[in-house]
């Protein structure tokens, strides 16, 4: 009895791994996308020396009551300076813009700021990366969006794109109701 | 003990004298001789560790553990290496972090959950099992339990038909054979 279908299995296989490479192929994963698994969750506790005399500490008591985008950028890296301007737009439409400076001299990054504007609230210094693996970095810049409650909302492990602006003024303004 | 070996060889080779007087074949043995010589230390060449020195504990026990947990853990910008293998710079900062949690006193399972809270399953090496991964897990054994009872089933049915009594010929057939292997005989004549 069994002959009979065994004479299909081979095209049935086919069709089964055709089936999975296909929505491998079609979903739109990326084998590179690893998540974001802090939103969600409360924001982890950092507590980082200011990259400006005189500046704040940025703490995680810092996200308590108030909306904040929070941006982890280093002067070395391109893509944090295409993205700049936006996040300088928003600083100037009001929305409270932080900014962690990740492994970068504080030499190299206060020019860099001074040329390309700075729409930091407060900027925290990570030398080593330590709040990086905190915050589930994988590289820069990578941009958070921390609700008054000190929950992180959205994470883009990406430079931000005209899109994604619009995207965390929306949310932004959501979260502030 | 291969250290050993390798140096007794290589020196061997070192003092062997060219038996030849020949001026071209002895420098052409000695070249020979260099060349074997460098592909013997290339023997001693040791892999390279992405562990870096400063990285290391002084604490024995706890930097094995640390090592065997960065075994596991996935490089989250290498796709398919371990944080433990890795030289990329989010690697090393994660096996810091590792190093760090150890040092105050988290247990290896508390470490792993850190790094999964914040990096995701990702960087897990070894999937979890739960109702995402059943089928990863157990996809392989079902299928080979799947050709097993094939297996046993087409073998049994063969073994049965080996084993019924050969049905033997009717009159009628045995006839026509007779006259088949007549006419055979006949034609070869």
């Amino acid at each position: 009895m069994s002959n009979r279908w065994l004479f299909a299995l081979p095209l049935l296989m086919a069709l089964l791994l055709g089936g999975f490479f296909g929505y491998a192929l079609l979903a739109g994963r990326s084998p590179d996308d690893i998540g974001s698994p802090l939103v969600g969750k409360t924001a982890p506790a950092i507590d980082l020396a200011p990259l400006h005399e005189g500046g704040k500490r940025l703490t995680a008591a810092d996200w308590k009551g108030q909306v904040s985008v929070v941006n982890f950028f280093a002067s070395w890296c391109a893509p944090c300076q295409v993205e700049h301007p936006l996040l300088v737009r928003m600083a100037r439409d009001g929305l409270r813009v932080q900014g962690v400076n990740y492994k970068n001299k504080p030499e190299d990054a206060k020019p860099w700021l001074a040329r390309l504007g700075d729409p930091y609230e407060r900027i925290g210094v990570d030398a080593d990366g330590k709040a990086g693996v905190e915050f589930g970095l994988s590289g820069v810049p990578e941009t958070f969006v921390i609700d008054k409650s000190g929950v992180v909302r959205l994470h883009l492990r990406r430079p931000l794109t005209p899109d994604d602006a619009q995207r965390i003024r929306a949310l932004v303004k959501e979260l502030a109701k | 003990m291969t250290l050993g070996v390798v140096l007794s060889a290589a020196k061997d080779l070192a003092v062997g004298r060219p038996h030849a007087s020949g001026h071209n074949t002895a420098r052409s043995f000695a070249a020979l001789r260099m060349t074997l010589i460098l592909l013997l230390l290339a023997l001693l060449a040791a892999p390279a560790f992405a562990v870096e020195p400063d990285e290391v504990l002084a604490d024995k026990a706890l930097e094995l553990r640390a090592r065997a947990i960065s075994a596991e853990i996935r490089c989250v910008v290498c796709q398919n290496q371990s944080i433990d293998d890795s030289n990329a710079e989010i690697a090393r900062d994660m096996r810091r972090a590792i190093r760090d949690r150890l040092t105050k006193g988290d247990s290896d399972a508390a470490v792993v959950a850190f790094l999964r809270a914040r990096y995701g399953d990702y960087v897990l090496l070894r999937p979890p099992f739960d109702p995402r991964t059943w089928l990863l897990w157990l996809g392989g054994p079902l299928l080979l339990l799947l050709a097993a009872r094939l297996l046993y089933r087409g073998a049994k049915r063969r073994a049965a038909q080996v084993k019924a009594p050969p049905v033997d010929l009717s009159a009628a057939e045995r006839r026509r054979l007779d006259a088949l292997l007549r006419d055979d005989e006949a034609g070869r004549r």
